[in-house]
């Protein structure tokens, strides 16, 4: 059929195609005696590895890889404000992108709604944290690819802690280090980190961000329907974990910071 | 109305509400709404199946629902849902270009739509009124559904625009009218033991048949729906009660005040905006729960201001609903 649409620079699929049909497997149960798919417990969250230097040419840039869950980030930052009204603070600009392949379903090359929704949520993250007073007349570009995505709430918080890395990294004055955690909520209890399928079998998510160095939050976004201890007890479990993750940010930027000086030396 | 604040003009309002008693320019209480008129019904947009509009001071938001009968074997959904949509008024928001005011109805948007999407994978027991909602959309299970256009419209953001946009949403699906279908089966007139044998195409009436999960078996036989009476008539939507609401609070580092105004709003350095969705017994549950702004806060003043907000929330959903119910039952 020619569709008003058809574009023959593009690869374009068959006229025709049918949807394979796969077998009804018996679903993997997501918990089984207190594990998760994966081995871990309840209240833990995957492993990360976080490192900063990934982009050459930016001022900053990290990235940050939980599971499946693979960021990249890169800062360009401060920039100069041109055509604009002057301004006695910075402005933070937070941009994601999700790669084509980075989802089950083939994310298209423009710009979708739920960039704009993911990139709200990390520059709530991060807003407090930046002291944009320094920054007059500049902005603060933050550009965040999401590679590859499992599960949407830690690709809020993976994103959040990968941007503040990076902008440690550009050396713009923060007040503390952003880590972030996220929860679902379901009838066996409280799971720390979810992915995808995890997420969709679950009654809601919360998550939480905020500088442990200073004990404040600076970001609480919640979804689905929780009651309200649950919702207490979601954030209760976020926040019990804020310290290792804090750990694993330092760490990063310690180890940058140690690579950079023999550098120096040699 | 001033877009943006000078740094003295900003000190001037956080100073007062911050003094005791904390003083605000309108001289409300800092817990106080301003007067909340509700028109809902054919006055506000007659082709829609509900519709309301609520006013806060300033701030005026239209939301209209209009339903349309989607065929579900051609879609991913597979059964009644929700889509949302907000619309500002250029003049809403004068000060700003075109693409910031597309970023606030993105934001509206993506609030509202997120509230009103249900977890279908969900596998926890406790049904939510999305599902509730969700069975009175149902036409033909697995076939046909309504699918429930929301649409809201800000036509002045004189501020606290989340708890109005919630507002009308929930007082525009409080009127919705859901026409009542029956479902309709053709039979083959040369099979035997078949009640009509007048024409080729017999119409059986399969009455609340499709309403039991049980009998889908039956059921996926209706072939189609018709409408039994006329198209604004019909039952309301169930689970409306629980239709959720916002409560925007405006934080300080010592107080926190309620519908703010424009002026306030921009001069405060954290809101917090709560939806709640109360239970017929009253028991409060969170719908969802934005942090906004450049300000932070400590954990424990946090969670005391989730319980703070449920009493508000309470107090306002009263209101409102008392007023829905002498305008329309």
């Amino acid at each position: 059929m020619a569709q008003p649409s058809f574009d023959r620079r593009r690869v374009n699929g068959p006229e025709e195609s049918f949807p394979p049909i796969f077998p009804d497997l018996p679903a993997e149960p997501l918990v089984t005696n207190g594990k998760r798919r994966d081995g871990r417990a309840l209240n833990d969250v995957r492993p990360i590895f976080l490192q900063t230097g990934l982009i050459s040419q930016a001022n900053g840039s990290a990235y940050i890889e939980t599971g499946n869950t693979k960021i990249a980030c890169a800062v360009y930052a401060p920039r100069q404000l041109k055509n604009a009204q002057y301004s006695d603070v910075g402005r933070l600009n937070v941009e994601v992108k999700f790669a084509p392949f980075s989802s089950k379903i083939r994310r298209a090359h423009l710009r979708d709604v739920e960039d704009r929704s993911i990139g709200q949520l990390v520059y709530q993250s991060l807003l407090p944290a930046v002291q944009l007073h320094l920054f007059p007349k500049s902005s603060i570009d933050v550009f965040i690819t999401i590679i590859e995505n499992d599960g949407l709430e830690s690709c809020v918080a993976s994103a959040s802690m990968a941007a503040s890395t990076a902008l440690a990294d550009a050396g713009i004055e923060m007040l503390g280090m952003v880590v972030s955690c996220c929860s679902a909520i379901n009838d066996d209890g409280i799971w720390l980190d979810p992915d995808t399928a995890e997420v969709k079998a679950s009654r809601g998510t919360l998550l939480l961000a905020g500088l442990p160095a200073l004990g404040t939050i600076t970001n609480l976004w919640q979804a689905g329907q929780i009651t309200s201890l649950d919702a207490l007890r979601c954030i209760d479990a976020c926040h019990e974990r804020f310290k290792d993750l804090h750990d694993v940010v330092i760490d990063a930027l310690m180890q940058s910071n140690r690579a950079k000086q023999a550098q120096a030396l040699s | 109305m001033a877009t943006i604040l000078s740094k003295a003009e900003k000190s001037y309002i956080v100073t007062s509400l911050t003094s005791s008693p904390p003083l605000r320019q309108d001289g409300r209480a800092p817990h106080d709404y301003r007067i909340i008129s509700v028109i809902t019904g054919d006055e506000v947009a007659p082709l829609a199946n509900g519709s309301a509009k609520i006013r806060v001071g300033g701030t005026e938001v239209v939301s209209a629902v209009r339903l349309e009968v989607e065929d579900l074997t051609s879609t991913d959904a597979h059964k009644g849902r929700i889509r949302c949509n907000v619309t500002c008024s250029p003049a809403a928001y004068p000060h700003l270009n075109g693409n910031q005011q597309d970023d606030i109805q993105s934001d509206l948007t993506s609030i509202l739509q997120a509230t009103f999407t249900s977890n279908d994978g969900s596998t926890s027991t406790t049904p939510t009124f999305l599902h509730q909602m969700s069975e009175t959309l149902t036409i033909l299970p697995g076939r046909k559904a309504w699918l429930l256009n929301l649409d809201a419209v800000v036509l002045s953001d004189g501020g606290n625009v989340y708890d109005v946009l919630f507002m009308a949403c929930r007082a525009a699906l409080w009127n919705t009218r859901v026409p009542k279908t029956r479902a309709v089966e053709y039979r083959d007139p040369t099979q035997k033991g078949v009640a009509g044998e007048k024409t080729i195409n017999n119409d059986v009436e399969m009455t609340d048949l499709w309403k039991s999960s049980v009998q889908t078996k039956k059921a996926t036989k209706a072939a189609d729906f018709e409408l039994e009476d006329y198209w604004d008539h019909g039952e309301p939507l169930a689970g409306r009660a629980r239709c959720p609401i916002a409560i925007t609070l405006n934080l300080l580092p010592t107080v926190h005040i309620l519908d703010a105004t424009r002026t306030e709003e921009q001069a405060v350095p954290l809101k917090l905006v709560i939806i709640y969705s109360f239970s017929q017994d009253g028991d409060a549950c969170f719908a969802g729960m934005r942090m906004l702004g450049p300000g932070d806060l400590p954990l424990e003043y946090l969670k005391g201001l989730l319980g703070e907000g449920e009493k508000y929330a309470k107090n306002l959903i009263l209101s409102l609903d008392s007023q829905l119910k002498t305008q329309w039952s």
